[in-house]
């Protein structure tokens, strides 16, 4: 084997041939990661890295959980993740199209752009040292970082020329200043369908032919009847006794972290604020100092010098407060004096203080008698979640002991057997509409095979164990039993479709040259004041805003054509109510009503005009592209 | 392995030497040319797309300044220097944006041309395109701007192609071919991603052409359950 591998690699053309290969190698060296590594997906030929999917994932995750401060739900995440892989392939196809398409970043264009990334700055300027900070945090070397960066300005080059060579002609702005501005004059009036119910007929043969169409609509409801015990918390913290012995352990258990009151001091400031010239507030409080120690009243010194305004009018009085509730210098000197003394200048981050200690209180344990009232509570509370807990693990071995009856379970835990009756999918009586508590109540162990429902907490603070003792399926209703309901349809409908009938009558007439009012007062409707209104509704300013319906319907209306003439039609309103409506006259916009800025109009559309086009050219894009994804890629999270 | 003194050995290799050190220097020597080569190669190309993206910047410059022949001619440098930059479409698109809001339609459609028939970034084409129609619609030439939006090629900018097609349509004076295309621009929305695509106002558009006799009878007489806000599949 080896002699004849010799044979072959003599001779002149294998001798180059391994020259060549040992260059490659040499100088590209071999890269054994990307074998390893498989891809987060493949776009024409080029791996995304799933580390850097799974970290950017790890990103938004966290920021979902705070947007929803709660856990994500799995479609989500499903969806989530698809977008976000969407975004990395996305943004490859990007990258290489400005690649291979010749655009390309100088390094003195690199460099700049670098020094304008706001992250990177310190006090308004590009520090270098922060650049190699945050580079090491991420764990990227200065090449990597920047020959991305160069790639990410590269797309940004094609993004940004397609948006600004994006343009909106004159006539195009025209256009649409005159659409959308458009104005219409226009009156209406409703035909009520109430008016009517009383003239339609509901024949025996309609309702049967109704029911038999819509029996599905005719359903009763599907229920249980349940039997239940319940565990609560508060009953049991109710049935806890407390004796004073146990309530004197749990206060000896307790008293080192609960009932400790630190040291507190009563002192007097006066606070000299810094300010621009340091020297002048240090000199000024050595001087108030020297005042005060040699007797002088130290509440009006501070009423007349001190910066602060919190104690100031107090005559400097700070009160009594623990250590903490004090910055550091000025906590420090406050708790190394003695009673009565006054110590300064004390410099915090507020300016110079002078400081007086008025009085000290000693830190000491507060005793069983002075905090016997919370204790109490809180030791009830601490025995009955034992107690809750015990008695939950208890009734969960318990129920499923006994399989499919709670009467032994109840005695033994000495709990009331409790019952619900017609309980529902969307839940019913003492037991509510907890989803837990439903879909416990209709899952296969408990319908089908009556047994106990495993433990369903409701809340946190009880739980309940159910059976079902009957079921009772939905079943057809019988006619006799919704027949009224059934005519009261029919008629609605009926009403609607004669007022419909009568309110299209009633726009002919319109159309054909009568006035609205007299065509509406024939049908004994009146019509509205003629108004003006726009797409977005009247133009008056404090008129009644129009109802959507009414109002799309009206622009969708055909202009009248020509002068005298109207353009009449129906539009069907929310209520189900039909509306008459005539426009009178169809006003084209103008810039005037538009904002006026023609300017900036243009500029704003030419804007949309260039989201439209990218948004396409990406598209076309991903249509035209390899991409392949690793499906398997968060299937083993 | 054959049975080969230490002598026997030495003397070999050297017979192997001078036998091929021609073969192995001169393969080491041409891989490193070819590197050297190679690297001077992208080096170059990377200098002259530096230069390319330069020349860009300072025609936009010259627009800001609406000095328009100052701008004109570094385009066309730019343009005669390396036809296929994708700077020198850009450069192009640029002009032809200022010839817009300067009302120099001619000029706008020649710069468009240029970029529509010659840019080597297809997706760039298809927008140049569906400008220039625009540009030339805008003139009158709505036959013209027809031929350009050729619809059954436009992939992804199937919708905005036929938006545009039923504003020629429109000013044409073909109704019913501008309803059928402002529907059809609706229609490609549901199988091509467009997000930003403005749907709204393409409705708008199309309830906005004058009444045909079809339309007007819809509006004469709504049936009782369709309600007449603009329901339409």
């Amino acid at each position: 084997m080896l002699q004849k591998i010799r044979e072959r690699i003599s001779g002149p053309f294998a001798i180059f041939f391994l020259g060549a290969i040992a260059i490659v190698f040499i100088f590209w060296g071999v890269q054994f990661e990307s074998a390893v590594t498989s891809a987060a997906a493949t776009v024409n030929g080029t791996d995304i890295s799933q580390e850097t999917v799974r970290q950017a994932w790890q990103d938004r995750q966290t920021e979902l959980q705070t947007q929803l401060r709660d856990e994500l739900p799995p479609e989500l995440v499903k969806a989530e993740q698809a977008k976000l892989i969407d975004e990395f392939i996305t943004r490859e196809l990007l990258l290489q199209r400005a690649h291979n398409s010749g655009y390309r970043v100088s390094d003195r264009e690199l460099a700049e752009a670098i020094t304008r990334i706001q992250a990177l700055q310190v006090d308004g300027k590009f520090s270098r040292d922060r650049y190699a900070v945050l580079l090491r945090q991420q764990g990227r070397t200065e090449p990597q970082f920047e020959q991305e960066f160069r790639r990410d300005l590269e797309t940004s080059q094609l993004r940004n020329s397609i948006a600004l060579s994006s343009f909106v002609t004159p006539g195009e702005l025209r256009h649409r200043i005159e659409l959308q501005g458009e104005t219409r004059d226009v009156s209406y009036a409703v035909v009520p369908a109430a008016g009517y119910a009383a003239q339609v007929q509901v024949a025996p043969a309609e309702i049967t032919a109704y029911y038999d169409k819509n029996k599905s609509q005719f359903l009763s409801q599907e229920t249980v009847a349940l039997q239940y015990l319940k565990l609560d918390l508060a009953d049991i913290a109710a049935g806890v006794q407390v004796t004073e012995e146990a309530l004197k352990k749990y206060y000896d258990e307790t008293a080192a972290e609960r009932n400790a009151v630190p040291e507190r001091r009563k002192a007097a400031h006066i606070l000299i604020e810094s300010g621009s010239d340091d020297a002048a507030a240090s000199k000024k409080a050595e001087a108030l100092l020297a005042r005060a120690k040699a007797g002088e009243d130290f509440a009006k010194l501070a009423r007349e010098n001190s910066d602060d305004p919190g104690s100031r009018t107090a005559g400097g009085d700070l009160g009594w407060a623990p250590k903490e509730a004090y910055v550091q210098p000025f906590s420090d000197a406050l708790f190394a004096m003695s009673k009565g003394e006054i110590r300064g200048p004390v410099k915090t981050q507020f300016g110079y203080h002078i400081i007086r200690l008025d009085d000290v209180e000693q830190p000491r344990v507060r005793d069983f008698d002075e905090v016997r009232a919370e204790l109490e509570p809180e030791f009830r509370r601490e025995q009955a979640q034992t107690l809750f807990y015990e008695k939950s693990q208890q009734l969960a071995d318990e129920s499923f002991a006994s399989l499919s009856e709670l009467d032994s379970v109840g005695k033994k835990l000495g709990l009331p057997v409790q019952t619900v009756e017609g309980f529902t999918r969307q839940g019913g009586g003492a037991l509510g509409n907890d989803r837990k508590v439903i879909e416990a109540a209709f899952s296969t162990d408990v319908l089908q095979e009556r047994q106990n429902s495993q433990p369903v907490p409701i809340g946190e603070d009880s739980v309940v164990v159910l059976r079902v003792t009957d079921h009772k399926p939905s079943t057809q209703l019988p006619l006799a039993q919704v027949q009224e309901q059934i005519v009261t349809r029919l008629r609605e409908d009926k009403a609607r479709a004669a007022a419909t009938e009568a309110a299209t009558a009633l726009a002919k007439r319109v159309s054909a040259g009568e006035s609205l009012a007299t065509a509406a007062a024939s049908v004994g409707a009146t019509p509205a004041a003629s108004q003006s209104v726009s797409r977005q509704g009247p133009t008056v300013e404090g008129a009644a805003p129009m109802v959507p319906e009414l109002l799309q319907a009206i622009f969708q209306a055909p202009r009248p054509q020509g002068a005298g003439k109207v353009s009449a039609g129906v539009a069907t309103l929310a209520s189900g109510d039909p509306a008459v409506f005539v426009v009178s006259s169809a006003n084209p916009g103008t810039p005037a009503a538009f904002g006026g800025n023609l300017a900036e109009q243009a500029q704003n559309l030419a804007t949309q005009n260039a989201a439209i086009e990218f948004d396409a050219y990406l598209a076309e894009l991903r249509r035209t592209a390899k991409i392949k994804r690793n499906e398997k890629m968060f299937a083993t999270e | 392995m054959e049975d080969l003194s230490d002598n026997e050995r030495e003397e070999q290799l050297r017979r192997f030497w001078a036998e091929n050190w021609l073969w192995i220097v001169g393969g080491i020597a041409l891989g490193l040319g070819g590197l050297a080569g190679w690297q001077y190669w992208q080096k170059s190309k990377l200098n002259a797309s530096e230069q390319d993206e330069a020349s860009y910047v300072a025609v936009l410059d010259s627009l800001s300044k609406n000095d328009k022949d100052t701008a004109a001619k570094k385009a066309g440098d730019l343009r005669g220097l390396h036809p296929k930059s994708p700077y020198a479409d850009h450069a192009d698109l640029a002009l032809a944006r200022f010839a817009v809001d300067t009302r120099d339609l001619d000029e706008a459609g020649k710069r468009l041309r240029t970029v529509a028939e010659s840019s080597r970034d297809p997706e760039l084409r298809l927008i140049a395109q569906s400008r220039l129609a625009r540009v030339l619609s805008e003139q009158g030439k709505h036959d013209d701007a027809l031929k350009l939006l050729d619809v059954a090629n436009a992939g992804s900018f199937t919708p905005i192609f036929h938006e545009i097609r039923g504003d020629v349509l429109a000013a044409k004076g073909d109704v019913a071919g501008a309803r059928q295309a402002y529907d059809a621009a609706l229609a490609a929305t549901a199988s091509v991603q467009a997000q930003a695509f403005d749907r709204e106002y393409v409705e708008l558009k199309r309830d906005a052409l004058p009444a045909t006799v079809a339309a007007a009878a819809a509006v004469a007489a709504p049936s009782a359950d369709a309600p007449v806000a603009g329901a339409k599949p």
